[in-house]
């Protein structure tokens, strides 16, 4: 790796760690603007005053609003992100497990959305205007606008109820049995590669085409270099950037984004967590998922980042 | 041309593919309209009609039927799996358990010193009887022998007196009124209490779950499982997902229970919930979304349940905020809302036939409502009235809060008020932001408001009412009637008294003639039904107290 390529990647952790510190602050003030008290959410209807000014002081909601930042920032620093009122857990426990649970739905789907999205997207460019890239595109644009819900439901009645071939909802983790793991992730699984799948595809067919009639790859083809080499040395590679760059972005967005899918399936990842804890206003619980989410798309750009400097030279001479 | 044809005609494939995908509905909807046809005009006008007393039937066949299959003979063996939306943030460190919706994780584990009877009274549980002494005051209690909790340690008078000490540092308004515990000996506590309280016996009887005092020496691990004299006992706890548990091998009851464990699934989604019970992933559903148990009413495969004690339930009702200066704080504004809503309509029109419209704060069947008493009704010329005798012949503007869950019908009732002269506008939240409004009574004009009316009004009304509850008291107005009122219920020295009480009590604020309508006019009792398979037997899930069960009977006949 070039020294300009490593300065590049110090200057990106730099920012990003700039970014993350902006992000912390700015969820932590808008947490505290959200009407709601999580002491109040987690004891019920039945509390009483005394119950609510204990728990209030048990959890250090009593406390000035930027002692409390400090105090959180201060934990992080030693590893700590605090207790869950409505979880009563370590919040950095719980995170670890639901994060497991995240990533081992948002990789496959990311995978599978890369690998069809790209390879459906040269198809298309090659057999521009054909029938071929008709049915492509059509299906792409589908993909693009079908509701994730309505499509996860849909998929629930045929293959659970109707087919009975795969469970309902639920998480088996790979480490309990690989078979059960992989039934129970497929349906969300596809849900969530559905809009990513249709976006790669649109994008390296775009891609494509614009580089599909550059002089380089004219000059390929006159000096008889053959079409698979063409099409995967050049072109390719050339129009990999853009689609990187989508990449990126929806690898990020995918590992916020998975609420939906989480919520139709009932699977207990950090989306599905992100919304128990906003509606019970267990705001340390959603400091921390913020912070985890923020960190996970920093180190996405910065992979990114990485990927632009290795595939162009004239990236990382710059 | 070539390229609009191809287009077309994956247009007319996905269509197809749609349809087929749902197929089930699709010809379901058909059958539907066939019959609808062949029916004529009459029922055509009437579908909603047909459609109620169909699933009321339905509901009422499920019940019966279960009742003559639960005479088989029971069989050991196998997991109960129960989902619903409730979740808890403990199955095993019971004071922390501060919500009903925590009682079906605590009752699979734990036992309370009473419980309830059919008829909504209380019943001796782990202990066998109580004394009370109202002139001294104290409850002293009879403790069942030969009980044991999961690690072995004997549940005793002991036993209950940490337990007790252990709610109270958690501030728990059950035992706040017990000033100390005194051990007679290992079956005999005498609970010294603060001041005479007709509630106490049931707050400390039934809303104490016992714990193991060796289990509570380690509060973090026992918040990750349990150790109770219950029929089964925690073996993981996944926050927010699923709670499992296992036969309890020391359990007290000989033979008992027959299940080799229990599974506890929290599924936030109703569509997803019944999908995976009809795929049969789930044995009993809670279900709390009426369109999806309208639908799985619909099917009529499978048996369904509603308590009918009334302990534990909870009603909806509009509440103004009368201690804010305006309109509401005067009692014939108040008596002119009530009298502008038409309860009834509301129900049939929301409710698929599973809402019961209320007029007071009790259940119809509880023995805390007054079956004597005229309570307010739909009188929209008798609203209109009252407005104009309070100085509001032309009416007022004023806002209804409501979250997301209700705001359908709230804005049907926005519609009602409006057409007395009570303009609202409709300011929707989200359930926590609600939470906030009535805990800090900020809330401006009317809101929604839940209640329980378990039939115990000097527990449940006075934790709204009493000038130190946390919810709703401070945006109502606190008369001295009423104040007086629900002291003497609490001070009453026998059953028979608090109840006279507790009927005068609903007349001061729900008679149609004069009641003062503080908490605005309810609506109906949050029922939500339960839906499982026939050979799910004895798991009384609903039956006592709408949040709890009791398994130690419970069998599966597969």
């Amino acid at each position: 790796m070039s020294n300009k390529l490593l300065k590049m990647i110090g200057r990106r952790i730099v920012q990003s760690i700039i970014v993350i510190f902006i992000v912390t602050l700015i969820v932590f003030l808008l947490n505290q603007m959200v009407p709601g008290d999580p002491i109040v959410n987690f004891l019920g209807s039945n509390a009483t005053e005394e119950q609510i000014a204990y728990y209030t002081q048990l959890f250090g909601y009593d406390q000035p609003v930027l002692v409390q930042y400090f105090k959180w920032i201060q934990g992080l620093f030693h590893g700590e992100m605090g207790r869950s009122v409505l979880m009563q857990k370590e919040i950095s426990t719980i995170l670890f497990q639901r994060l497991q649970v995240t990533l081992s739905i948002v990789f496959p789907a990311f995978i599978l959305a890369v690998v069809l999205g790209v390879v459906l997207g040269i198809v298309a460019a090659k057999n521009r205007g054909t029938a071929i890239d008709s049915v492509i595109s059509f299906f792409a644009n589908i993909g693009m606008s079908m509701p994730m819900f309505w499509f996860g439901m849909i998929l629930i009645l045929i293959f659970a109820l109707k087919l009975g071939v795969l469970p309902t909802s639920g998480f088996t983790a790979f480490s309990e049995g690989a078979g059960e793991w992989a039934s129970h992730i497929v349906l969300p699984m596809i849900v969530l590669a559905m809009g990513p799948l249709a976006q790669f595809t649109r994008q390296t067919r775009s891609s494509m085409l614009e580089v599909i009639r550059q002089d380089y790859v004219t000059t390929a083809r006159a000096k008889g270099i053959s079409q698979r080499a063409i099409t995967f040395k050049h072109q390719l590679r050339n129009a990999f950037i853009p689609i990187i760059t989508v990449m990126g972005v929806t690898l990020g967005g995918m590992i916020g984004g998975t609420v939906l899918v989480e919520s139709i399936f009932v699977v207990p990842g950090l989306g599905n967590l992100m919304i128990t804890s906003i509606k019970g206003r267990d705001f340390m619980v959603v400091q921390n998922g913020v912070l985890v989410i923020a960190i996970a798309v920093a180190i996405c750009n910065l992979i990114v980042d990485i990927l632009y400097g290795v595939i162009d030279p004239r990236i990382r001479n710059d | 041309m070539k390229k609009k044809l191809v287009s077309v005609l994956l247009a007319a494939c996905l269509v197809t593919g749609l349809l087929a995908g749902c197929g089930n509905s699709g010809s379901d909807a058909g059958t539907q309209d066939a019959a609808s046809a062949e029916a004529g005009t009459e029922a055509s006008e009437e579908p909603a009609e047909a459609e109620k007393s169909e699933m009321a039937t339905a509901m009422d066949e499920a019940t019966e039927e279960e009742a003559s299959t639960d005479s088989g003979e029971a069989k050991y063996g196998g997991v109960l799996r129960y989902a619903s939306h409730n979740t808890t943030s403990t199955p095993g460190y019971t004071p922390e358990c501060t919500t009903n919706a925590s009682l079906i994780f605590l009752t699979t584990a734990y036992e309370s010193l009473v419980t309830y009877a059919d008829d909504g009274t209380l019943a001796p549980f782990l202990a066998t009887e109580w004394e009370v002494d109202a002139e001294e005051p104290s409850i002293t209690w009879t403790l069942r022998e030969g009980v044991q909790f999961a690690d072995g340690t004997p549940f005793n008078a002991e036993a209950v007196k940490v337990n007790i000490e252990e709610y109270q540092k958690s501030e728990r308004n059950e035992t706040a009124n017990v000033a100390s515990c005194e051990v007679i000996d290992d079956t005999h506590i005498k609970m010294i209490l603060n001041s005479w309280n007709s509630s106490t016996v049931e707050s400390v009887g039934f809303f104490v779950y016992y714990m193991s005092p060796e289990a509570l020496k380690d509060v973090d691990t026992l918040r990750n499982s349990s150790c109770g004299t219950g029929p089964f006992q925690v073996t993981s706890f996944e926050p927010g997902v699923s709670v499992k548990y296992a036969k309890n091998e020391n359990y007290w009851q000989e033979g008992r229970p027959y299940l080799d464990g229990v599974e506890i699934y929290i599924v936030d989604e109703p569509t997803t919930r019944s999908s995976a019970f009809q795929a049969g992933e789930y044995d009993i559903i809670l279900m709390n979304n009426l369109t999806v148990a309208s639908e799985l009413l619909g099917t009529g495969k499978y048996v369904v349940e509603q308590n009918k004690t009334g302990q534990g339930l909870v009603m909806t009702g509009l509440i103004p905020n009368s201690a804010e200066d305006g309109p509401f704080a005067d009692p014939k504004v108040r008596q002119a809302m009530c009298y502008a809503l038409d309860v009834e309509a509301l129900c049939e029109a929301f409710g698929y036939g599973l809402l019961t419209p209320l007029d007071q704060w009790a259940s119809p069947d509880a023995v805390t409502y007054d079956k004597s008493l005229e309570c307010f009704s739909y009188n929209p010329d008798k609203a209109r009235e009252l407005l104009a005798e309070a100085g509001y012949p032309d009416g007022f503007d004023t806002t209804l809060t409501t979250d997301a869950g209700n705001s359908d019908m709230f804005t049907a009732a926005a519609n009602m008020l409006g057409d007395v002269g009570i303009r609202c506008e409709i300011n929707l939240v989200d359930e926590s932001a609600q939470v906030n409004l009535y805990s800090t009574g900020t809330w401006t004009g009317i809101m929604g408001h839940f209640a329980s009316i378990s039939p115990d009004l000097g527990l449940y009304l006075g934790r709204h009412l009493d000038l130190n509850a946390a919810f709703y008291t401070k945006g109502i107005q606190h008369p001295d009637e009423a104040m007086e009122l629900l002291e003497a219920i609490r001070v009453a020295p026998t059953e028979e008294e608090k109840i006279e009480l507790e009927h005068e009590m609903q007349k001061l604020i729900y008679s149609a003639e004069d009641g003062i309508a503080l908490f605005g006019r309810p609506l109906f009792i949050q029922n939500e039904p339960i839906f499982k398979y026939d050979y799910v037997k004895n798991d009384y899930r609903k039956v006592y107290h709408v949040a709890t069960w009791s398994l130690a009977d419970c069998w599966l006949d597969k």
